[in-house]
């Protein structure tokens, strides 16, 4: 007898450019996308973890960040069982058109997990800053730093999701994705310290704009 | 019409297995001209939610297809259509459908709103309002239940025209950004109130009803105690509709519209809405119904409650962020604000308690444990959002308006009490990890209790920051409201020093001052340092016998004392007094008037562990003597480790982690309050309690103390990168960064001399083992390799990382400069250079006799190149302010060897990289004052290492390299090295007269580096922040600098140069941006100027050219590409207002060079544009164009030439500024559809 193996269908939801589709291949092809190419519509891809209670498969639903390249928009949202609404950590309107993206997932499915993810924490210039991000606790989602170009996190969100879908909070992956070799060493410290300087950085006033005149 | 219906149900069911085809037949039905009447009939007739839901689509994009033909009376009837739907067939349809339906309806209304006359909205705002007021005496099974759906719905409806026209992005109109803007002001102007209103009373209402149906017993609002009662799970429904509705009216953004604009990231976010919803929202009725629904809420299981509980917080935490008109008394915003504090700060305890005790639980039922794992989830989550709340309400009302009342000080003990219970739990969920091997610190720092505290935190630092406690000089000379802490007030009517609130850091570190007697003594009795005191005796060993040894065990009691040492560090705090560190105002006053602590024992080592403090309740009164004690105690806790270290090393308590932060907090402590310089305080009075325990003998037995720990560290333990680091960092506190004072106390110390000795022994110890150390390059030519020397305990920091040392050299030196007289500083200089000299010296003897050999021997060689360099950068990085110019001269004695070395060594990337690396620190800490001479003989090397490295290394990225900083590090390294030494010709602090720098030498030297390094930016690189950053830097200095050589690089490079500077203009990165674009600048108006002269470096290939006619000679499209890339920029990008004044420099200045070009470049634009844009357009750019001034022949008749003053000077440069930015705000709002 063939095991059963549970399907969630997953709405990966955000604006274009924050990483999404880079997000999901990380699992599949392991290839980082170096270029950006924009997704038309939506593309599918299904991602099978390896849990304690057995496998378990995410239809991830990658959707068109981009307003033109939209198709059915939120057509595509029926019967999304869990959701991730990412954002670029490095790029502030993203973070802002967040809402925006969570009004428009929960029109259409209502009670679903949602997990807000921020990507592209690796690069040293972040603009989003940890403390910045509220979203989620406004409306009781849940967050993660993620790095689809250092693999950082990434099977964060989906053990999230996955133990809320099965209202199994012991559930834990066994095996650990295949995922593609990091592009960047992620060092929590290096990421610390930065954090660190950072804010140091952000409390130092901006020089007057192009003080040649 | 059956035929259709047929086929998009196909499509739905195809859209599960092939979703591009499905959308590619759904899509193509928008375009069908029966497109509308087949939505109607599928929405009628259909029974498949997934039909129904595109149909709603379809309906949409045909309404919105035709919508300028469609007489109002259709558009009207299409928005009736809709509403009798939801209203008369609502059942029929599934939530998401129903949402569907109801945005559509919104959007209807959103794109008809500019035409609609007041009578129509009017109308709907009273069908909704109708909808919410059902006659009660008609209750009776299905009328009371439909009545129950209508306030739902009525909630929905305005839920869905509020978030419609609060956005651009919902609904994809294609309509400019403006029609948008106009939409959300105009529904500002008419339809929010209404919304409000409606909103407010539906939820008075809803809250009267939801109290009746789930009364305080809690059980009668159940059936059979399990499940809710229809009547109370009805009300709860339309209460989350209701408040739902509320949320969203209440976030409003009043300060205008624009989803292009980068927005602010501060937080919290406060609301000012206008005086006219000051009815609606003032009502401390409403405000305590919904505290009594809210507490009844809480009884429900977690399942029930949690979402329930999260919107009413919400709602609350929105209504404590309210500001401005709406508040026209001081009183009524005192009342409303000390309400609401009050609510949240009893909330805050009860929600804390529960969380720590269904956390305790928790660990105690570890197995099976699903449901008390929700518990502490719902709880954790409870606790995030009162603490939120309580942060909002501090932050709003601040300190004046809150300290009003006189139960105020009693909200602060309380507040108190939870930020140590919250810090408690945080400590015990390290122990609770003890048993288990999950990443406990991760643990620690994901729960809710360490975001939570944090908050706390931050909200002490939001009170404590206030001007009425931070402003000198108070007049009302009473007590301060933050009455526990004993702080004199200072009068509240300061209103300087608001900025401090926006500085995240200085907050984090006003906890101290914030809550400094409650955490040190004010009655708590388990506080930190009794925690602290109970935990480190039983791990000195004393009464150790019953303490778990286990691994978990001795892991987890380490990291609680961390925590706990951690937490001191933020008690003890710090300040600055302009540039020296202080102690903050409010714990000196907390001492000020505290008891003299007891002489404190400042024998050395320590007989640790001293008995801290009695493990009992301390009287507040005792608060500054135990901040004092406290602080003695962790420097003689750092003595104890390193006498552990020495004596058992492999003791299981000796944690690297704890003794790193151990050290940190002498550092920090020593810098800021050892041996204090009275005058920083007022009246230059200094608290006696502080004089007795950190002044005179007793400051300077503790600076002996620090240093002497602090060089223990370094010679006993330099394995342990961590803990050297902080040693470092203890003795550079203690000699450089603290104040005057304290740096002359520690080079008269005892501890600084041995430190001293120590480092010119290993001189002597060279001499003996200097060829072993070096290898002499003979292993691996049959030779055995030398056997490592054995080093003696006292030069046991030879063993640190190249690097430490090179900062601990950096550190010594700088100490010896700064804080020695001149003929003591001689002297010094001597003892820690002459090993570093000894050793330069046999590391070129090595590769000497090594010299054209290669083998493993050299492996032992290019390591040594890495210390010497090393050592000598951090000599380097040391400043001289002596007025001897000491480095200068030792330095430029070893540039020659050094660089003998990086010649020797060219083909060896990581020797060379240390060489680039010591150039590059020399000549950004010392170029500016370097004499002619030395700044000589730095250019020369300089020269000299680039060419080694331009000849073996340009474009090396490291295939070993853990990351990209290591893979490109050489060529950041060349460009820093560029930039500093550029840095000459502009910042010259050198007092020398002698000699003189010959013309374009400094330029010479960057130029013939920036040549070699031009062909390497690729756009990947570029894409690196840092080397971006750097580089476009550089470029632009450059460029403004030296433009003419920059114009005149030969026509393949320039165009790479010009490649590269376009590529910036587009980075997201503003700083990047803006340099690219002022480079652009730059050359441009080189060119807009010099065309029709002869302008060019004398003997130059392209000598004779004019400006950049040689490369517009070979790619006459140079100007018109480079203005187009702009002009896209101005017009289509998503960010531009951070780079929008260096674009207008940068597009003037190639305007006033091609104006043709940029003639036809307007017209093209114009061309491609639709007739409804062609006309706008067109305006605009004739506004445009009439800031760009009139052309001014030359003597050749071209535009440009010498001398033009109007054509680009700085009033040209404004005005053009002026008109590009109204030209930007004009034009992108409809070039750029939504």
């Amino acid at each position: 007898m063939t095991d059963f193996i549970p399907e969630f269908k997953l709405i990966l939801v955000g604006d274009g450019g924050v990483g999404k589709t880079t997000f999901v291949r990380r699992h599949l092809t392991g290839e980082f996308e170096k270029r950006y190419v924009a997704t038309l519509g939506v593309e599918v891809h299904p991602l099978l973890f390896h849990t304690n209670r057995g496998q378990i498969k995410f239809n991830v639903w990658d959707t068109a960040g981009q307003e033109k390249f939209g198709g059915l928009r939120d057509g595509y949202y029926i019967q999304g069982q869990c959701a991730i609404i990412m954002f670029d950590v490095t790029s502030r309107i993203t973070y802002k058109n967040v809402p925006n993206w969570h009004r428009d997932l929960t029109r259409v499915c209502e009670n679903i997990p949602i997990v807000l993810c921020g990507n592209k924490v690796e690069i040293k210039d972040r603009k989003v800053k940890p403390k910045q991000i509220i979203f989620h606790r406004k409306k009781n989602l849940q967050y993660y730093d993620i790095s689809a170009k250092s693999n950082y996190n990434f099977e964060k969100p989906f053990l999230w999701l996955a133990r809320k879908l099965t209202g199994d909070n012991n559930l834990h992956f066994v095996e650990a994705p295949a995922l593609a070799p990091p592009e960047v060493a992620y060092d929590q410290n290096d990421m610390v310290r930065y954090e660190q300087e950072l804010t140091e950085a952000a409390a130092m006033p901006l020089p007057d704009e192009d003080d040649d005149l | 019409m059956e035929a259709a219906l047929a086929h998009i149900e196909h499509a739905c069911e195809l859209l599960q297995t092939d979703p591009m085809r499905a959308s590619e037949i759904l899509l193509a039905l928008r375009s069908n001209p029966e497109a509308l009447g087949v939505a109607r009939h599928v929405l009628e007739h259909s029974t498949n939610p997934v039909a129904q839901f595109h149909a709603t689509g379809l309906l949409q994009a045909a309404l919105l297809g035709r919508w300028t033909e469609l007489p109002l009376e259709e558009r009207a009837a299409a928005r009736s259509y809709l509403a009798t739907l939801l209203l008369n067939h609502g059942e029929r349809y599934s939530h998401f459908v129903s949402s569907q339906l109801l945005q559509t309806f919104a959007v209807l209304w959103k794109r008809g709103w500019a035409e609609e006359g007041p009578d129509g909205k009017t109308h709907f705002f009273q069908q909704v309002q109708a909808l919410t007021h059902a006659p009660e005496e008609k209750d009776g099974g299905g009328e009371a239940s439909r009545k129950k759906n209508k306030v739902v719905l009525a909630s929905e409806f305005l839920l869905a025209l509020v978030g419609e026209f609060s956005t651009a992005k919902s609904a994809a109109l294609g309509l400019p950004l403006e029609f948008h803007r106009q939409a959300h002001k105009a529904f500002e102007d008419y339809g929010l109130l209404p919304c409000l209103e409606i909103g407010m009373g539906m939820l008075a209402r809803g809250v009267e009803e939801t109290l009746v149906a789930l009364p305080p017993s809690g059980q009668a609002g159940r059936e059979g105690g399990s499940g809710l009662t229809a009547d109370a799970h009805g009300s709860l429904l339309r209460l989350n509709a209701i408040v739902q509705l509320c949320l969203e009216t209440l976030s409003w953004d009043f300060t205008g519209f624009d989803p292009l604009q980068e927005p602010s990231m501060k937080t919290p976010c406060f609301i000012s809405p206008p005086i006219a919803w000051r009815p609606y929202l003032l009502r401390l009725d409403l405000l305590e119904g919904l505290v009594s629904v809210y507490t009844r809420l809480r009884g429900l299981s977690v399942q029930e409650g949690e979402g329930r509980l999260h919107l009413l917080r919400q709602l609350l935490t929105q209504l404590a962020s309210l500001q401005g008109p709406v508040f026209p008394t001081g009183e009524e915003r005192s009342q409303y604000a000390l309400f609401l504090l009050r609510v949240g700060v009893d909330f805050l305890s009860q929600s804390v308690e529960a969380a720590s005790t269904a956390e305790a639980a928790f660990y105690e039922g570890r197995q099976g444990s699903g449901a008390a794992e929700d518990e502490v989830e719902g709880y954790g989550r409870e606790v995030d959002g009162w603490v939120s709340f309580v942060h909002v309400c501090v932050s709003n009302f601040r300190l004046p308006v809150l300290a009003a009342f006189p139960f105020f000080p009693e909200l602060c003990q309380r507040l108190s009490a939870v930020t140590c219970l919250l810090l408690r739990v945080t400590a015990g969920r390290a122990v609770n990890y003890r048993g288990s091997n999950q990443d406990w610190t991760a643990a620690c720092e994901e729960g809710w209790a360490m975001a939570a505290f944090e908050t706390l935190i931050e909200t002490w630092g939001v009170l404590v920051a206030d001007p009425m406690i931070a402003g000198e000089g108070g007049g009302s000379g009473g007590t301060s409201p933050v009455g526990p802490m004993g702080m004199e007030g200072g009068g509240g009517g300061v209103e300087a020093a608001r900025s401090l609130e926006e500085d995240a850091e200085e907050e984090a570190e006003a906890i101290a001052t914030a809550n400094v007697e409650e955490q040190v003594g004010g009655g708590n009795q388990a506080g930190c340092l009794t925690r602290l005191h109970w935990l480190l005796t039983r791990a000195g060993g004393r009464e150790g016998e019953s303490l778990d040894r286990s691994p978990a065990g001795v892991v987890a009691l380490l990291e609680e004392a961390r925590v706990l040492v951690q937490a001191w560090g933020h008690l003890i705090a710090d300040d600055m007094h302009g540039e020296q560190p202080a102690i903050p105002e409010a714990i000196h006053r907390l001492c000020f008037h505290a008891t003299p602590a007891s002489t404190p024992s400042s024998s050395f080592p320590p007989s640790f562990p001293p008995s801290l403090l009695p493990a009992t309740s301390l009287p507040p009164s005792t608060a500054a003597a135990l901040l004092v004690d406290a602080c003695i105690h962790l420097q003689h806790l750092a003595g104890f480790l390193l006498q552990r270290a020495v004596e058992v090393p492999d003791d299981p308590f000796l944690s690297p982690y704890l003794t790193e932060t151990i050290l940190s907090f002498v550092a920090r402590f020593a810098r800021t309050y050892l041996l204090p310089d009275h005058s920083l305080y007022r009246n230059g009075i200094l608290a006696p309690t502080l004089v007795q325990a950190f002044g005179g003998e007793a400051g300077e037995g503790q600076v002996e103390q620090s240093l002497r720990i602090a060089w223990g560290f370094l010679t006993r333990w330099p394995s342990q990168r961590e803990v050297a680091k902080a040693a470092i960092a203890v003795v550079r506190a203690v000699v450089l960064t603290g104040g005057e004072s304290l740096g002359r106390a520690a080079v008269r110390s005892e501890a600084w001399k041995v430190m001293l000795r120590d480092m010119e022994a290993e001189k002597h110890f060279l001499r003996q083992h200097g060829e072993q150390l070096v290898g002499n390059g003979q292993e691996g030519h049959g030779r055995a390799p030398s056997p490592s020397p054995q080093i003696p305990p006292e030069l046991g920091y030879l063993r640190l990382a190249s690097d430490l040392r090179g900062e601990l050299l950096e550190v010594v030196v700088g100490g010896i400069l700064a804080r020695e007289n001149d003929a003591e500083a001689g002297q010094g200089i001597a003892q820690v250079a002459g090993p570093v000299e000894t050793r330069l010296h046999f590391l070129l003897l090595g590769l000497k006799s090594s010299n054209g050999k290669s083998g493993v021997g050299r492996g032992g060689l290019v390591r040594e190149v890495g210390v010497v360099a090393g050592l000598y950068a951090g000599m380097a990085r040391a400043v001289d302010n002596t007025g001897q110019a000491y480095l200068p001269r030792l330095i430029t004695h070893a540039l020659k060897p050094l660089l003998d070395v990086a010649t020797l060594c060219s083909a060896y990337p990581d020797a060379l990289h240390a060489v680039l690396l010591f150039l590059r620190d020399y000549a950004e800490v010392q170029i500016s004052s370097l004499g002619a001479p030395a700044t000589m003989s730095l250019l020369t090397a300089t020269g000299q290492a680039l060419k080694a490295y331009a000849s073996h290394n340009v474009g090396r990225t490291r295939k070993d390299a853990n990351s990209k900083e290591e893979a490109v590090g050489d060529i950041l390294c060349v460009l820093e090295l560029l930039s500093h030494v550029a840095s000459k010709d502009f910042v010259d602090f050198s007092a020398e007269q002698e000699g003189k720098l010959a013309a374009d030498t400094v330029a010479d030297v960057v130029f013939f580096g920036l040549e070699r390094l031009i062909p390497l930016m690729s756009e990947e690189l570029l894409e690196y922040p840092p080397l971006g950053k750097q580089y476009f830097t550089l470029v632009n200095s450059m460029v403004s600098t030296y433009t003419e050589r920059v114009a005149f690089l030969p026509h393949p490079l320039f165009m790479q140069l010009l490649q590269s500077v376009m590529f910036g203009v587009q980075r997201p990165d503003s700083e990047i941006a803006r340099d690219s674009l002022r480079a652009l600048a730059g050359l441009a108006s080189f060119h807009a100027q010099t065309v029709g002269t002869r302008v060019g470096p004398a003997g130059h290939a392209n000598g004779g050219g004019r400006g950049l006619e040689a490369h517009v000679t070979a790619h006459p499209a140079l100007f018109s590409e480079c203005t187009r890339k702009l002009l896209h920029l101005v017009v289509y990008e998503g960010s531009v207002w951070d780079r929008l004044d260096a674009a207008s420099n940068a597009l003037l200045a190639l305007i006033l060079c091609d104006r043709e070009a940029f003639l036809c470049l307007l017209a093209g634009i114009l061309e491609e544009q639709p007739p409804s844009v062609k006309e706008r357009l067109g305006q605009e750019f004739q506004k445009l164009m009439s800031a760009i001034p009139p052309r001014v022949e030359g003597g050749d008749g071209r535009e440009g030439g010498r001398r033009r003053g109007p054509a680009w000077d700085r009033q040209t440069k404004l005005a053009f500024r002026h008109h590009l930015r109204a030209f930007a705000t004009q034009v992108r709002p409809f070039m750029q559809m939504r």
